[in-house]
């Protein structure tokens, strides 16, 4: 194990996390603390001990970093920038999941082309005879009312979400451009940082479960007809769970024990 | 009521005292308070941060930071008004416990 890996580097992240002072009091105590960790398990590794256990009673001697950060001076509590912050990473949020939609867009027009209409637009419903004439009209090269109703489905599966995930951009691109304009830092919520993927993990792993059910229940109803219209939100919403997955397990991982 | 919280109250005159003897880091703070009252005061070693950052605060000690051996130390040191604050800490705590010792040796 190296130094970068040792019990005071994880003590020292736990410390920043738990501190809720101004950004200059918290550098002062994390420097201080940092020092005086290292001349304490210096101290103890020259009575003969290794270096990982000096550290780790180093630590043990230093006291709890919740103790430590409760002691120091608290900032002025700002609500609004922090509420604005968690508006902001709402309004990213958002943006991802209608560009996921978006994506979904391509995905049925790849499965429009490499299969045909029908395994996107062969979604199961009845249609009134107001509606058909409707399909057929904008749909003049169908057949009948059931081909209308398959092309339409099909190509609105493309174009309305293809209108989705340009909304999401523009999203993205007012979340990114708020986000310069208040300097601040990466997403930084003020809540710890696993709670940012680990909603995105639960929104898409939702709508992961229910698009892959939904697309087995018409797999089961119809054979394959209509199963892309689900299918191709399912597939997205998969790549989308692990999107998130792999950030959240990073920030788990380097949560101290 | 335990050590900790009696040493908790009187924390502030305790690093007033160690740095009486001189400008002193931390980690060397912490040590001598360890060594001053024979391994007795053995207080969880990064309370006496925000500690003295309050003294800093009040004026009693001013600090600045000190590169020694490839590590920047904060150096802390009694200001005037620290020096004349641990003098009248040190009357009223001597104060405090002769009148202590006064009444519980009653009986003793």
């Amino acid at each position: 194990m190296t130094r970068d890996e040792g019990p005071i580097e994880a003590f020292l992240d736990e410390l920043y996390r738990q501190l809720s002072c101004a950004p200059r009091v918290a550098r002062r105590l994390l420097a201080e603390a940092e020092a005086h960790l290292h001349d304490s398990a210096a101290a103890i590794e020259a009575t003969g001990v290794d270096r990982e256990t000096a550290e780790q009673r180093a630590v043990d001697r230093f006291g709890a970093p919740g103790r430590i950060a409760a002691q120091a001076p608290t900032a002025p509590r700002r609500p609004v920038p922090r509420a604005l912050a968690l508006v902001r990473a709402a309004v990213a949020l958002a943006g991802v999941g209608l560009v996921a939609v978006g994506l979904s867009g391509a995905v049925a027009a790849v499965m429009n082309a490499a299969f045909g209409s029908s395994f996107v637009g062969a979604v199961h419903q009845t249609y009134s005879g107001a509606q058909c004439r409707h399909l057929l009209a904008v749909q003049p090269s169908a057949v009948d009312c059931a081909h209308a109703a398959i092309l339409e489905n099909s190509s609105d599966a493309v174009s309305l979400r293809l209108l989705a995930g340009a909304a999401g951009v523009l999203l993205l691109a007012v979340a990114w451009f708020w986000r310069r304009a208040s300097g601040a830092h990466a997403w930084s919520t003020g809540l710890p940082p696993a709670v940012l993927p680990a909603v995105g993990l639960s929104a898409f792993g939702a709508a992961a479960l229910w698009l892959t059910g939904q697309t087995l229940d018409l797999a089961l109803l119809g054979g394959s007809d209509g199963t892309g219209f689900y299918l191709s939100g399912a597939v997205v919403a998969l790549a989308g769970c692990v999107g998130f997955a792999i950030p959240l397990a990073r920030e788990l991982r380097d949560q101290p024990a | 009521m335990s050590l900790s919280a009696r040493l908790k109250g009187n924390l502030d005159l305790l690093l007033l005292s160690v740095l009486k003897a001189g400008p002193a880091h931390g980690y060397a703070v912490i040590s001598a308070l360890r060594e001053r009252s024979d391994g007795a005061f053995d207080l969880a070693e990064g309370t006496i941060y925000p500690a003295l950052h309050k003294l800093e605060a009040a004026g009693h000690v001013t600090s600045w930071w000190d590169e020694a051996a490839g590590r920047r130390r904060r150096v802390y040191a009694l200001t005037p008004r620290g020096e004349r604050e641990v003098v009248a800490e040190r009357e009223r705590w001597t104060g405090f416990v002769g009148h202590v010792q006064a009444v519980v040796a009653v009986g003793a």
